[in-house]
């Protein structure tokens, strides 16, 4: 990780440069940084289980952008927090980047969601008493072991310029709107440059100017090497995608290869 | 009630959780019930034994003097006993108590097994003497145990009770028990008075000061008393302990509810009907918590009164309920839950609608100067930072955590500073004294010529009497003016010169009744009053009155006479011509130890309660906080935040709180004690000081430490068990 951010994009957000600069094409590694095999969580036991996904079996390259999409309880927001590893399969498999993350300890699981995975959260979930520079140091700290506080501070500025929030460093998340929370906690998923980036329904919560700003920032994530996989109810932004997921009850009904992010 | 069984099967956990908290709560108010139950069990044991009205040593008495005693107007019955200082075979210093079984109507033995004695070597005991048909020796003669038991007059040492004439052919009776037609004080006194005129017609005295018993008191009314007082200001600190925990569960119960009610306001619930069900959830369920909890008062109360009264009375309650107490903490307890969940609906209700249904972690950070303060204070990293303004941002939450440790801290910090001041007082009351053995006469005269220890290397004879100063019993000591056994370790004026009449009273028992070196003072003896002219005070950590030996002797009417001897032998080489009873250093330090064990016992059950009620409303508190919380817990733990982050989080939060608790709850618990003490040395007046159990200071210290580290590992535990993303998406 480079936590000074310096071989990335610098400078306020311009939404118009980064969706120019959106993958256009197909990622050209073409290894798998996400295998899924027989996927499964449910909750519950007997006639009360409630599943969430069931025999997923999903494979996501590296730089590769990837929509879910579905109706409301197909299963997408589920198969999005078993890939960032903030829930558990029932069964099956999950390996990313050659990890049996399935397998993994809590604190384990912890260790490797702060250094490989980037979480954007619908409900942006920053802390209320950090700032948003802590908030998004926070995740350097917790991520990268070893880096100074000045290297810490430095990186998390440029990762708040990046999403165009450069003067409101200082600001607590009760002083910003929305759309200036959920940019918070893109420049907290990326600052450590992590391979993964799961944002679930990134743009739930905000208005369209916003949201197009948001998803806009998430898929020139891709630019930098990231895998970007993100939960949407909105086909318009999933058309945007290499390739879209289609959930129903709990299970993978389609995967179409879009037109490109 | 359907829908509080609906909030169970919500969240189980937190209810059952909620329910144990108040009924310890409410248990723990059950402490105030304890005098009480311990009253109604003297009352009981009154009735039962039949305890006389007029307790008083004579020297010895004859039938017909007994007799005309009965004629005297007023008196009911009057009855001659005879007591006798014996030592049992394995040395256990005791008394033969020699009664009339078949006619007695006062001071009945009470068996709990065998039969009463029908010959004069048998004898009823006390259980651990020996068992049933066992021989025991009392002064070298033997007896058969035939019974087990004992009365109330006696019950707080170990006799042993023999038929009358037993004893009554060796020296005659020498004690009387006076049942009075009317028990007032006035009366009995009235009475006592005719008895004494009706002895001394026959050139007999009353050898020490009658006990009145009015208006169906007991002798241990007033340690009952003081036991009750000071388990009553425990009760209370206890109640109140109970009271914040009672508030912060409900207010808990209350606050929690923020979004769900908003829900319903926006979804036209009335206002005044959402607070009545809110106000109707916190009242189910502290009905349920008194289900637990009324029981667990009644529980409590007894053990700790079983306690009281076997250690310092020897008396075995029976269980017993305080029906006033246990509808005063029900009403308490609901009405309190009532008043509490009002004000939290209240707020709740009150929030702004908008606010109300987007706020998923109390109210938000930095809408208050104090939270801009804090944000901009870069106190230590990340994980301080927000340690330090998530105290900030609850401050309501973060003074009650305090308050809470500091009562925990304050409780257990009371109670052994408490036991340490009694047991330093208890010890201090032989500080003057030096000697390794008293032997006093059995009869309460002054049988001994004075000259008795002239001859006894090391030993030295006196008098000790009781006697009365403003209305309070004291200890009077007539003493040799040149005494090797008392140190008066003076704090003003001098000591005694001989044969003047001088005393030296107490220097705290002088204060508290205005009393000074150069003042006269009247004594009243069981001859009758007597003047002396204060001329020093002694630091003895008593209530007593020292006068020149010679001159007490002669107020007494037996002139030349005393009834002590101290020696610095454990038992003086002496023909005393009479019975006599010996106590050495070592039965004093037995018997100091095992009221020290006793103290010990019974602060420490009360010390348990308190600090436990204490100790539980923090962890609810915390609960509290856990909850509000869960979601930022949940968010560090899905950027990567390890549980060992957590506890470092939690801790950094707890530490600051509890230092200013330990230190807040040291100090309360020092005022605590002093207060206390203050006002049992107000009672009694007599200094008892206090010591400060500083050596528990490490103990207490490092027990809260481990408790918050417990509480961190607890908490974050409870945090982490759901996935991530399940208490996420709760928050949503």
């Amino acid at each position: 990780m480079s936590p000074d951010g310096s071989h990335r994009q610098h400078g306020g957000m311009n939404t118009s440069a980064l969706l120019t600069a959106a993958p256009t094409a197909p990622p050209s590694s073409g290894t798998a940084l996400v295998e899924t095999h027989d996927l499964t969580r449910i909750w519950g036991k007997g006639d009360a289980a409630q599943i969430g996904v069931s025999g997923v079996d999903l494979r996501i390259d590296r730089g590769e952008v990837v929509a879910v999409i579905g109706p409301s309880g197909s299963g997408k927001s589920t198969l999005g927090a078993l890939i960032a590893g903030i829930d558990r399969p029932t069964s099956g498999s999950l390996v990313v980047d050659g990890t049996r993350v399935d397998r993994m300890k809590v604190d384990q699981l912890a260790d490797w969601r702060g250094r490989n995975v980037g979480i954007v959260f619908q409900d942006f979930h920053l802390l209320p008493t950090l700032t948003a520079a802590e908030n998004v140091e926070l995740a350097i700290e917790l991520g990268g072991a070893g880096v100074g506080r000045r290297l810490r501070r430095s990186a998390a500025r440029a990762a708040l310029e990046r999403v165009g929030l450069g003067g409101h460093a200082r600001k607590l998340p009760a002083q910003m709107s929305g759309g200036e929370q959920q940019r918070v906690g893109i420049a907290r998923a990326m600052v450590t440059q992590p391979p993964l980036v799961v944002a679930d329904e990134p743009t739930g919560a905000l208005d369209q100017a916003n949201g197009h700003a948001v998803f806009e920032i998430l898929t020139g994530l891709a630019q930098t090497g990231s895998t970007v996989v993100f939960i949407t109810h909105d086909l318009t932004l999933a058309s945007a995608a290499h390739r879209t997921v289609s959930m129903i009850d709990g299970s993978v009904a389609s995967v179409t290869v879009g037109g490109g992010a | 009630m359907r829908s509080t069984l609906r909030q169970f099967r919500r969240a189980p956990g937190r209810i059952v959780a909620s329910v144990l908290a108040l009924a310890l709560a409410v248990g723990a108010i059950g402490v105030l019930a304890i005098p009480t139950v311990s009253e109604s069990t003297l009352h009981e044991a009154v009735d039962r034994d039949g305890l006389a009205d007029i307790i008083v040593d004579t020297t010895p008495l004859s039938a017909e003097q007994l007799a005309e005693i009965n004629r005297i107007e007023g008196v009911a019955v009057a009855e001659a006993e005879a007591t006798e200082a014996v030592r049992t075979g394995n040395g256990v210093l005791t008394r033969l108590i020699g009664l009339d079984f078949e006619t007695q109507t006062m001071d009945r033995v009470q068996l709990s097994a065998g039969r009463l004695p029908e010959r004069p070597d048998e004898v009823v005991a006390w259980p651990s003497a020996g068992a049933l048909g066992d021989d025991l020796l009392a002064n070298g003669l033997p007896y058969e145990i035939v019974g087990h038991g004992s009365t109330l007059w006696w019950s707080d040492i170990d006799v042993l009770y023999a038929p009358i004439d037993a004893l009554a052919g060796d020296a005659g009776t020498n004690r009387l028990v006076v049942t009075a037609f009317d028990d007032s004080e006035e009366s009995l006194r009235s009475i006592s008075d005719d008895i004494r005129a009706t002895l001394a017609t026959g050139g007999d005295t009353y050898t020490t000061f009658p006990t009145y018993l009015p208006d169906g008191s007991t002798p241990i009314d007033e340690d009952i008393d003081q036991i009750s007082t000071l388990i009553g200001l425990l009760g209370v600190f206890a109640g109140l302990v109970a009271l914040v925990l009672l508030a912060s569960t409900t207010n808990t119960l209350i606050v929690e509810r923020t979004r769900e009610v908003a829900v319903m306001r926006a979804l036209g619930g009335h206002p005044r009907r959402l607070r009545r069900r809110l106000r109707r959830i916190a009242v189910g369920i502290t009905a349920a918590a008194l289900v637990i909890g009324l029981p667990l008062g009644v529980v409590f109360s007894n053990l700790i009164a079983r306690m009281v009264l076997e250690e310092f009375v020897g008396v075995t309650p029976d269980f017993a309920v305080n029906w006033t107490v246990i509808a005063l903490s029900a009403a308490g307890a609901l009405s309190g839950a009532r008043l509490v969940a009002a004000r939290a609906a209240r707020k709740v209700v009150k929030l702004p609608l908008a606010e109300a249904l987007r706020d998923r972690e109390g109210s938000p950070f930095g809408r208050t100067w104090t939270h801009r303060f804090a944000s901009r204070v870069p106190t230590g990293g990340l994980f301080g930072r927000l340690a330090t303004r998530s105290s900030v941002h609850r401050p309501g939450h973060t003074v009650a955590v305090t308050i809470q440790i500091a009562a925990a801290v304050g409780a257990a910090f009371l109670i052994p500073s408490l036991a340490s001041s009694v047991n330093a007082f208890n010890s201090a009351a032989y500080e003057p004294w030096s000697w390794e053995s008293l032997t006093q006469a059995r009869e309460p005269g002054l049988p001994f010529e004075a000259s008795i220890a002239d001859d006894l290397p090391g030993a030295e004879a006196g008098v000790w009497v009781d006697g009365e100063i403003a209305d309070w019993d004291v200890d009077v000591y007539g003493l040799a003016t040149d005494t090797s056994v008392f140190d008066p370790m003076l704090t003003a004026g001098s000591w005694l010169e001989p044969g003047a009449r001088q005393a030296v009273l107490s220097d705290g028992f002088a204060g508290r009744n205005d009393l000074e070196v150069g003042d006269p003072v009247t004594l009243v003896l069981a001859a009758g009053p007597a003047s002396y002219e204060i001329v020093g005070l002694s630091d003895d950590s008593a209530r007593a009155v020292y006068v020149d030996r010679e001159v007490l002797a002669s107020d007494l009417g037996t002139p030349g006479h005393t009834n002590a001897v101290w020696s610095d032998q454990v038992a003086p080489a002496a023909d005393f011509g009479t019975a006599v009873r010996t106590t050495t250093a070592v039965d004093l330090a037995a018997e100091e130890e095992a009221a020290r064990e006793a103290i010990v016992l019974i602060f420490g059950a009360i010390g348990v309660i308190v600090a436990g009620v204490a100790a539980l409303a923090v962890m609810s508190s915390m609960t509290v906080s856990l909850f509000e919380r869960r979601h930022e817990l949940a968010a560090l733990q899905a950027i990567g935040a390890r549980r060992r982050r957590l506890r470092g989080l939690i801790l950094r939060e707890l530490l600051p709180v509890a230092m200013i608790g330990v230190i807040g709850g040291l100090l309360l618990g020092a005022l605590g004690t002093r207060g206390i003490i203050a006002s049992f040395e107000a009672s009694n007046a007599i200094d008892i000081g206090v010591v400060d159990a500083v050596g528990s200071i490490p103990m207490i210290v490092g027990g809260s430490v481990l408790a918050l580290v417990a509480l961190a590992l607890v908490i974050v535990r409870s945090a982490t068990r759901r996935p991530v993303t399940v208490t996420l998406r709760g928050a949503a």
